[in-house]
């Protein structure tokens, strides 16, 4: 097969697999902006892996362990955050993680679920939805939404996460 | 703080942590407390649809929102047509009456210019606009 037709079938892999990497970057680093520009590198480390004549023999697990060097080289870069990159907890984080995302498989039927997640969220009050997006869209720190919102710290990481958890029981019901 | 972590549901602390899981804000023993409750595959697969619907909340939010703006700008269809026939109906009423009004107008008019020559009529108005 010529390595035009290698990168558009690659291409057309990444971008039906792409809301899962996009799950596994965002859910690792909360900063949407370095996570686009994460997602975006894999894309052109993987074409420039193809344009070589090699192919990855399982190209999701390869895009994730990319995004896995490149978020630890991101995370290197923030030697001052609470948790080490480094630390011998998160490394077992990540290998669950990784775990977790090896075993999805074709029973998750993602497209179902973002479509539920489109239909729950829009069932949501507007004050839920602008906490949400304070924390997803806008990307904010838990303590400036915590500032904003005049609650404490803890009182914003359990509303948030009671939304989160919300929206989890509404796209498991909506697609089991 | 750590009492009331051990009180808390089992289910509830794990979600509570994925809302911490950030290197900024969640501490070493958490994400160790993360990582031995992910040694199962049910909380796996939660982890996996947690992360999805995260990851992706943020388009789906401004795609939301964008959807929510052109609601608002887009006019109900059904309204939209009355509107219409209603402007319509109002507009050929206006008309009517103004018709009506220089119709009276220079009726009466016409009928003053026997006594008073001088008042533009209606039959003088035809002739002023008719003559080359």
């Amino acid at each position: 097969m010529p390595i035009s037709d290698k990168i558009r079938s690659a291409a057309a892999v990444f971008v039906g697999d792409r809301h899962l990497l996009s799950a596994y970057v965002k859910g690792l680093i909360k900063d949407n902006h370095a996570a686009e520009d994460i997602i975006q590198e894999t894309w052109l480390r993987l074409s420039d892996f193809i344009e070589s004549g090699k192919t990855p023999e399982n190209q999701a697990a390869w895009c994730r362990g990319t995004a896995r060097n490149l978020i630890l080289t991101l995370w290197r870069k923030h030697r001052h955050s609470k948790v080490r990159y480094d630390s011998p907890a998160m490394e077992l984080l990540m290998d669950q993680v990784d775990q977790a995302f090896d075993e999805a498989g074709a029973k998750d039927r993602a497209n179902d679920q973002l479509q539920a997640l489109r239909d729950c969220v829009a069932k949501l009050p507007e004050k839920s939805r602008q906490l949400l997006a304070k924390r997803h869209v806008e990307g904010l720190p838990l303590t400036v939404i915590a500032g904003d919102a005049g609650m404490s710290e803890q009182a914003t990481i359990k509303s948030l996460y009671r939304l989160r958890r919300a929206l989890f029981e509404c796209v498991k019901l909506k697609t089991s | 703080m750590r009492e009331t972590e051990d009180l808390m549901n089992p289910d509830e602390r794990f979600g509570e942590l994925l809302e911490k899981m950030d290197r900024e804000t969640i501490s070493e023993q958490e994400i160790g407390e993360l990582a031995a409750m992910l040694d199962c595959p049910e909380k796996r697969a939660s982890l996996r649809l947690d992360w999805l619907i995260a990851g992706n909340l943020g388009e789906t939010l401004a795609g939301d929102a964008v959807a929510a703006a052109t609601e608002d700008v887009r006019p109900d269809p059904e309204k939209h047509i009355l509107v219409v026939f209603y402007e319509h109906a109002l507009w050929s009423v206006a008309a009517s009456l103004i018709l009506a009004a220089l119709v009276l107008w220079f009726t009466r008019t016409d009928a003053d210019f026997n006594q008073n020559p001088e008042t533009l009529s209606w039959t003088m108005l035809i002739t002023l606009i008719t003559s080359p």
